[in-house]
């Protein structure tokens, strides 16, 4: 089944269409939610939900060639929203320091680590288009054109959106990196 | 410290996502597909009673009922005759200038079979020495391209969305100046007219793209839109704002559309449809004149005549909960329609809370 054949199916209230929707985007889709909730219980059922949305608003999609940017849009916004509902802010710092401690890292791995960690709250404060931006970009790894040609805006708009969106992570990092040594020094 | 440069940064955010990606393991499909399967019956009875239901689509909104489609449709084809008869300004720009006063006329009539008919008008008086056909104003004098003349006909009238159209400029052949107008679906009348102004002006037709519809931020639309949109201090319920839609009616930007989309957040929690309310708030300052007329079945459906905040309105109220409401705000020459599934003391509520903003 194509792209315009799953739609068409979806319109039609085709269950096996969902499904062949589903084998197609479900880890690009997946893959979104976790980016934003970073918990997988979560990220399954926000994956869950923007099918069952794609379900119910599939008319809404006018250009079938979108769906997998409108179903990562989607999975991004529901797992945001399941997060703010069960009223536990995830961040990424949190996260991090469960899954392991820095102490008994060498000190150019904490280096490298504190430079990640301020890189994942640096995106996480963009505004949500340019998140999406860097997640095509750096997680897909897909060329400028290419993202253009999927959400459907220029491809200048791309590139000046990607360039603002690392200028902002860029003096993040600064602002960040330079008070995290200035407290370790004190 | 130091900064990093583009090529370190770039490398350094794709380290982080690689990182990710390999933190990330999905669960295998076939087992996140049987949750899912198992909860789709369920969902979809839930979402439409139990009956497999099709989605009626209108422009960028999907309705589960077919009245909901249809009232929608025909406040759209209202809104798009409005903003034709509100055009005819822009054609005749020099007429709308000789204008001074504008009045406000609303008359109801009851047609056999309990149709209903209500006209609005809102236009400037004509003065005796306006009746021949004006010289085009010097605002427009930058205008000149003369284009081959192109006939207009939208043959079906359901395969026309809301909102679609298009612009014709005629363009006098001689002096090189233009007057614009926007014929909304197939509204034949505006094109004849446009066409006879044109012919009269020994000149041609160009017809032209009106802009589509955008999607825009209410700070955006507030600094862009050629008037001040009114925006309400007051919503019912649940109502938040869903979506902002601009339109231009003309490339200099003198006349536009703004639209409010209002819905509950019950929708999306897919609890029932009756539990589910909507609101649109259509607004477009006034050129020259500006005209509606629209026609529905009495049965079921209540008219009155109300006061907006000293301005006068029509208010149309149907049996299952559908409310429309227009007025005009006179001194600031906005036609704002109101329409939605929602009562309609709230319309009024929300009508009279209208503010409006200010663009800097």
């Amino acid at each position: 089944m194509n792209v315009q054949e799953i739609v068409k199916g979806l319109k039609n209230r085709n269950t096996k269409a969902l499904k062949s929707a589903f084998e197609l985007y479900y880890r690009p889709v997946y893959y979104a939610a976790y980016f934003v909730t970073r918990e997988p219980a979560i990220a399954e059922d926000a994956v869950q939900e923007a099918f069952l949305t794609l379900w119910e608003k599939v008319n809404q999609l006018e250009d079938a060639s979108k769906i997998e940017s409108w179903l990562v849009r989607v999975a991004s916004n529901k797992a945001r929203d399941m997060i703010r509902k069960k009223a536990r802010e995830v961040t990424y710092s949190e996260i991090d320091k469960t899954l392991k401690t820095n102490d008994d890292l060498p000190e150019p791995l904490v280096v490298k680590e504190e430079e990640e960690e301020a890189v994942r709250k640096a995106i996480k404060s963009l505004p949500e288009d340019m998140q999406q931006l860097f997640f095509f970009r750096y997680f897909k790894e897909m060329t400028m054109q290419e993202i253009s040609v999927t959400l459907g805006i220029p491809e200048g708009t791309v590139k000046s959106k990607l360039f603002r969106g690392r200028e902002a992570v860029k003096k993040y990092l600064e602002r960040e990196l330079s008070i995290d040594r200035h407290k370790s020094r004190s | 410290m130091a900064g990093y440069d583009e090529k370190q940064l770039d490398k350094l955010i794709s380290r982080t996502y690689k990182k990710i990606k390999e933190e990330v393991e999905p669960a295998p499909v076939h087992e996140i597909w049987a949750k899912l399967e198992r909860r789709l019956p369920e969902y979809v009875e839930k979402e439409t009673g139990g009956v497999s239901q099709k989605l009626f689509r209108f422009g960028k909104f999907s309705f589960r009922k077919r009245w909901q489609f249809m009232l929608t449709r025909i406040a759209a084809a209202l809104f798009g005759f409005a903003v034709l008869t509100g055009a005819f300004a822009v054609v005749f720009p020099a007429q709308a200038k000789n204008m001074s006063n504008y009045f406000l006329n609303i008359v109801e009539i009851t047609l056999p079979d309990n149709i209903k008919n209500i006209q609005m008008s809102f236009i400037p008086e004509l003065r005796e020495d306006a009746k021949v056909p004006p010289p085009p104003t010097e605002d427009l004098m930058q205008e000149g391209e003369i284009s081959k003349k192109t006939a207009m006909h939208s043959k079906d009238v359901d395969n026309v969305d809301a909102g679609a159209g298009v612009s014709l400029r005629a363009a006098p052949a001689e002096d090189a100046n233009s007057s614009e107008m926007t014929v909304f679906n197939n509204d034949m009348l505006g094109v004849t007219a446009l066409e006879k102004y044109a012919e009269s002006q020994g000149t041609a037709c160009e017809e032209l793209p009106v802009p589509e519809e955008e999607k825009v931020s209410l700070q955006e639309v507030i600094k862009r839109a050629p008037f001040k949109i009114k925006v309400p201090g007051y919503l019912p319920g649940e109502l938040v704002l869903e979506e902002v839609l601009f339109r231009s009616l003309n490339p200099e930007n003198t006349t536009a559309e703004v639209i409010l989309y209002y819905s509950s957040s019950s929708k999306e929690e897919g609890s029932k449809e009756e539990d589910y309310e909507f609101l649109r708030i259509r607004q477009q300052n006034v050129i020259g004149g500006y005209a509606l007329s629209t026609g529905f079945s009495g049965d079921g459906a209540e008219t009155c005549d109300v006061e907006i905040n000293g301005d006068k309105g029509k208010l149309i109220s149907f049996d299952y909960g559908f409310t429309t409401l227009f007025w005009v705000d006179e001194s600031n020459r906005i036609v704002i329609n109101m329409d939605g599934k929602i009562a309609s003391e709230e319309v009024l509520k929300v009508a009279n809370s209208m503010e409006p903003q200010a663009g800097d």
